[in-house]
């Protein structure tokens, strides 16, 4: 935690700093927030855009991110500065100081947070800089700093200090409007005094920039706006771990021209079952008839007929008749457990998991069975289909006993499987524009239609657009309403990441957008675009 | 002793001599033969018989209940084991059957699986059958077949090479995981996990260890190696979770790692299930995997049933016990359970969880499910009480059945509803087989959805096939 002698030596040595070492910067305003009284200035600050978990508090005398669970795939709260814009046509700087104290120890865990100064005539194009804390690849986790420039989504150049071995950082930004270029600072040990070290620089008007250059379409009077952010995946942040301090700005300017327009309406999409690299979700309910090759008796195979039913959660249910099989009263009922359905490796496949106890063709036997298998059907050849599944089999006929480890079976798949397969689900999206305790909000509401016919609705929930990356949609614990009495379906849920628009008349058709599903036991994630009807 | 001794005359044997029986004539001999023939074969079959039957009850490998394991050893297990493996076979070959029996030679096979004039889907099954036979000739079709096959057809050779566990098929197997294909090398991981050998559990455990694998490849490794499930693949699939992998890997390694006996991992899960930075997701995949385990997991899974915090892994090790089919006298304490849980997913889960055993306290059960607001909850609990009424035709909770739940599930199954609710609701009625459930199936079957009323339409035919015999 910053100490308040730490806090006024930082103060004394930004005031030197203004003073002496800007003396040209004496004529432009200069803003900021020391985040001292532990409440955040509505006027200075715009409302935070959240994903997932992460969330940036004023508290301490300082600005927290933390993370209470971590969210698939990541957390991310931003927060947008509003005081100011930052003008194509004057020079400008900013600066804030970093704290890192995180402890990712999971390859896949990693965290940080900066600036990034966003495009006004963009969503999709970006500058930012941060102080970073990684375990990606491995062991150890690397505190650095990193500046990266994005156009138009794709990350076309920066620059990373790698291990800078240092809890406590800072990180500027300054715009050279005669040459048109961002040039991007750290200091890896603010303690002392800032010692700024060039990490990038990138032209905004073709060149200029030393790492990367790029062509913003910007003119005269237009102008960049800020955000300041958190970002974490797969990992929990407590408070005091990761936080900013001491933000200031200076040659910020009034801003000019309204919010930009959020965009609204309804917005279907539908799974696109003919694609064979989406990871798809399968619905297993139904009736299933055939015969089983496999276990013949006296030269002819037995027939069989099961019904099966799915949950929620992918757990199958079964009952129904083999010929020759019957249970331990005689009768030729069979039930029980099936298993369930699980995504592994992008696919839908059936974890079997069956017991019998009973007679096969009068005489005693018991059998346990598992196996594993996509969820799909293969061609043969010759017109036939059948399902392949690699069986290991425990069981005991008239008291003899004997095991088959992966004996491969395969199952005739007839017209009843193509029938009960079912993989089409869709996602109805409504933004619209609504009063909310005399504001005027974006609520965001949601219907899901899945591959076994029940709906689930999301109720409305206020979200933000940003120009850069658009919306962040979460949809969680919604209401099944198929079912009756309703009830809240909390194995369902949909988010959608980076839902960009473009306005086409008075209607948005969306340009972008990740989405990640995840129902019936099942999940998976692509491009949101993949889902739009051409 | 005196050699002299040794030189003595014999004595002829007086009163039991064998002479003394041997028939005079020879009819009398043929007779004497086969009588003894089918002596020694009665004898053979009542040693075969009482074997199975004595390791059927007693069996030699479970120490509480062998009755004489030394001579079962010797004995009885032998002969069972002997048994086991001719039962073993001819199972295996007729599930076989379908790729080995197509009424070709095998040059046959050859030529047609070499026959470029034929698709690739109509050719590529025939390489089960080459693999099995494993001639030279086999094995150079095979090769050159896989030289030039496209991605996804080599992969779905390579899974049906190997699951014919020949082991000399594994030297078409090995280049594979070479490929520059992914898809190829997760065909070949899959197929060599279902063959024998060490040698093959160690080379996917190098391919789960090295960080420069894709996840898709490490993933499948790791379904693999608890495919494989020696101790190999154990002390890989351990290793490899400690280094702290994604989350899918990680997910899919705690998979596998529970179809490991319970004893070996149970440190590892309850570690892990203990530790308080495990996601709660990750929770439920641990938990979910004991599914798979043996049944020393079960009082594990109990105790996380009873005590956990999470709901989710309650319900998750609720469902994971009623995977344990071989366990069936938990009925009273998965109804203590019940009578205690607050969360109705929870309480669904343990009524699934119920089905299996014997015994259910049905009579205890009957106004929990009854108070059940929670439609998967309450379905969940009929079907339980369906169960029962079945075997206890005359008892109150019968009645209380036919009643009161038989008219509520006729409404599900027929009025708007999730699919999978009204399937468990048919399901509870040909659980139940009584008169009033019968006529309710039936009105089902006339004015439910398809789906729904085909199963109605099933439980019927199957009731009608058991009151006619």
């Amino acid at each position: 935690m910053m100490t308040m002698q730490f806090k006024t030596r930082r103060l004394f040595v930004c005031l030197l700093s203004v003073n002496l070492l800007w003396p040209f910067a004496a004529f432009a305003a200069s803003q900021g927030d020391d985040f001292n009284d532990n409440v955040k200035n509505p006027s200075k600050w715009g409302q935070d855009r959240l994903f997932g978990h992460g969330v940036l508090t004023e508290k301490n005398q300082r600005l927290e991110y933390t993370c209470a669970s971590p969210f698939v795939p990541e957390d991310d709260a931003s927060r947008p500065w509003v005081l100011t814009r930052f003008p194509y046509n004057a020079d400008w700087e900013m600066q804030i100081d970093t704290f890192n104290n995180t402890l990712p120890n999971q390859n896949f865990q990693v965290n940080s947070a900066g600036l990034t100064i966003h495009s006004p005539r963009d969503g999709d194009t970006e500058i930012y800089i941060e102080m970073y804390n990684s375990h990606l690849g491995g062991p150890p986790a690397r505190t650095g700093f990193n500046a990266q420039m994005v156009i138009t989504n794709e990350n076309v150049g920066g620059g990373d200090t790698g291990d800078a071995s240092t809890t406590s950082g800072a990180l500027r930004l300054k715009w050279d409007n005669t040459n048109k270029v961002i040039t991007c600072y750290y200091d890896a040990g603010p303690a002392d005094d800032y010692q700024w070290v060039e990490i990038a620089s990138f032209g905004l008007a073709g060149s200029g920039g030393a790492t990367a250059n790029g062509d913003w379409g910007m003119s005269g009077t237009d102008q960049f706006s800020l955000t300041v952010y958190g970002y974490s995946a797969g990992m929990i942040i407590p408070s005091g771990q990761m936080y900013m301090d001491n933000f200031r700005e200076t040659g910020g300017v009034t801003p000019t021209g309204g919010p930009p327009p959020e965009p609204t309406g309804r917005f279907p999409f539908a799974f696109p079952t003919n694609n064979p690299l989406l990871t798809a979700i399968i619905n297993l309910t139904g009736n299933y008839t055939g015969v089983t090759p496999t276990f013949v008796a006296n030269d002819h195979s037995r027939t069989y007929n099961m019904d099966v039913a799915q949950d929620e959660s992918g757990k199958l249910a079964v009952m129904g008749m083999i010929d020759g099989l019957a249970n331990t009263e005689g009768g030729n009922e069979l039930s029980g457990s099936l298993g369930s359905v699980v995504t592994v490796n992008d696919k839908p496949t059936v974890q079997l998991k069956t017991s019998f106890t009973g007679t096969g063709d009068g005489i005693p036997a018991t059998a346990r069975t598992t196996g594993s298998s996509p969820a799909e059907i293969t061609d043969m050849g010759g017109g036939s289909n059948a399902v392949a599944v690699t069986l290991n089999i425990s069981a005991k006929a008239a008291g003899v006993p004997f095991r088959l480890k992966n004996a491969p079976v395969m199952f005739p798949a007839d017209s009843s499987y193509e029938a009960n397969l079912k993989k089409s689900w869709t996602i109805d999206l409504d933004i619209s524009r609504k009063t909310i305790k005399n504001k005027e909000r974006t609520v965001a509401s949601a219907q899901l239609l899945l591959p076994n016919g029940d709906t689930i609705a999301y109720t409305e929930r206020v979200v933000r657009y940003s120009a850069t990356k658009g919306y962040l949609l979460s949809f969680k614990r919604g209401t099944n309403v198929t079912v009756s009495p309703a009830r809240i379906d909390k194995k369902s849920s949909i988010s959608i990441k980076n839902l960009t628009f473009v306005q086409q008349g008075d209607d948005w058709a969306p340009t972008g957008g990740a989405i990640t599903y995840q129902f019936l036991g099942q999940k998976g994630t692509a491009n949101l675009l993949d889902f739009v009807s051409p | 002793m005196s050699r002299e001794f040794l030189k003595r005359e014999p004595v002829p044997a007086k009163g039991f001599g064998f002479r003394r029986w041997w028939p005079a004539t020879f009819r009398g001999r043929v007779l004497f033969g086969l009588s003894f023939f089918a002596g020694a074969l009665m004898v053979a079959v009542v040693i075969i018989v009482g074997s199975v039957w004595v390791e059927d009850r007693f069996p030699n490998e479970d120490a509480k209940r062998a009755l004489l394991p030394r001579t079962q050893r010797v004995v009885t297990k032998p002969i069972v084991n002997a048994l086991s493996r001719q039962v073993e076979r001819a199972v295996r070959s007729q599930m076989e059957a379908v790729y080995m029996d197509t009424g070709l030679t095998i040059e046959e096979t050859i030529a047609r699986f070499l026959d470029e004039g034929t698709s690739l889907i109509e050719r590529r099954s025939y390489a089960f059958r080459l693999a099995r036979v494993g001639s030279p000739e086999c094995i150079a079709a095979l090769l050159k077949v896989l030289q030039t096959a496209p991605p996804e057809h080599k992969a779905f050779m390579a899974q049906l090479i190997g699951s014919t566990g020949n082991p000399a098929a594994k030297m078409l197997l090995w280049p594979l995981l070479g490929d520059s294909s992914e898809q190829v090398v997760m065909g070949a991981i899959r197929g060599l996990s279902t063959m024998p050998g060490e040698d093959i559990a160690a080379r996917i455990a190098e391919l789960l260890a090295d960080g420069q694998r894709s996840d898709r490849i490490r993933i499948e490794a790791a379904l693999g190696l608890g495919t494989i499930g020696t101790p190999t693949a154990g002390t890989a699939l351990v290793e490899a979770f400690r280094q702290k992998p994604s989350s899918d890997l990680a997910m899919q390694i705690l998979n596998s790692l529970g179809r490991f006996e319970f004893p070996t991992v149970a440190n590892l899960f309850g570690q892990y299930l203990a530790a308080p930075e495990t996601p709660s997701g990750m929770r439920v995949t641990a938990v979910e995997a004991l599914a798979n385990s043996s049944t020393e997991a079960v009082p594990f899974l109990l105790r996380l049933t009873e005590g956990d915090a999470d709901a989710d892994v309650r319900a998750s090790a609720a469902w994971a016990i009623s995977a344990h089919h071989k366990v069936e006298d938990l009925a009273p304490a998965l109804a203590d359970l019940a009578e205690k849980e607050p969360v109705a997913d929870v309480r669904r889960r343990l009524y699934e969880a119920l089905l299996p055993q014997a015994g259910i306290p049905a009579e205890r059960l009957l106004p929990i499910v009854k108070a059940e607001d929670d439609i998967a909850a309450r379905v969940a609990g009929f079907n339980v009480v369906g169960s029962v009424t079945h075997q206890e035709p005359a008892s109150l909770v019968a009645s209380a059945f036919d009643k009161e739940i038989v008219p509520e599930l006729l409404q599900i199954a027929t009025a708007p509803n999730s699919l999978n609710i009204q399937m468990r609701a048919v399901f509870a009625l040909r659980r139940a087989q009584t008169a009033s459930a019968q006529a309710a199936l039936a009105a089902i079957a006339e004015s439910a959805r398809p789906q729904v009323a085909t199963a109605a339409r099933n439980g019927l035919r199957t009731a009608n096939k058991q009151l006619s015999k």
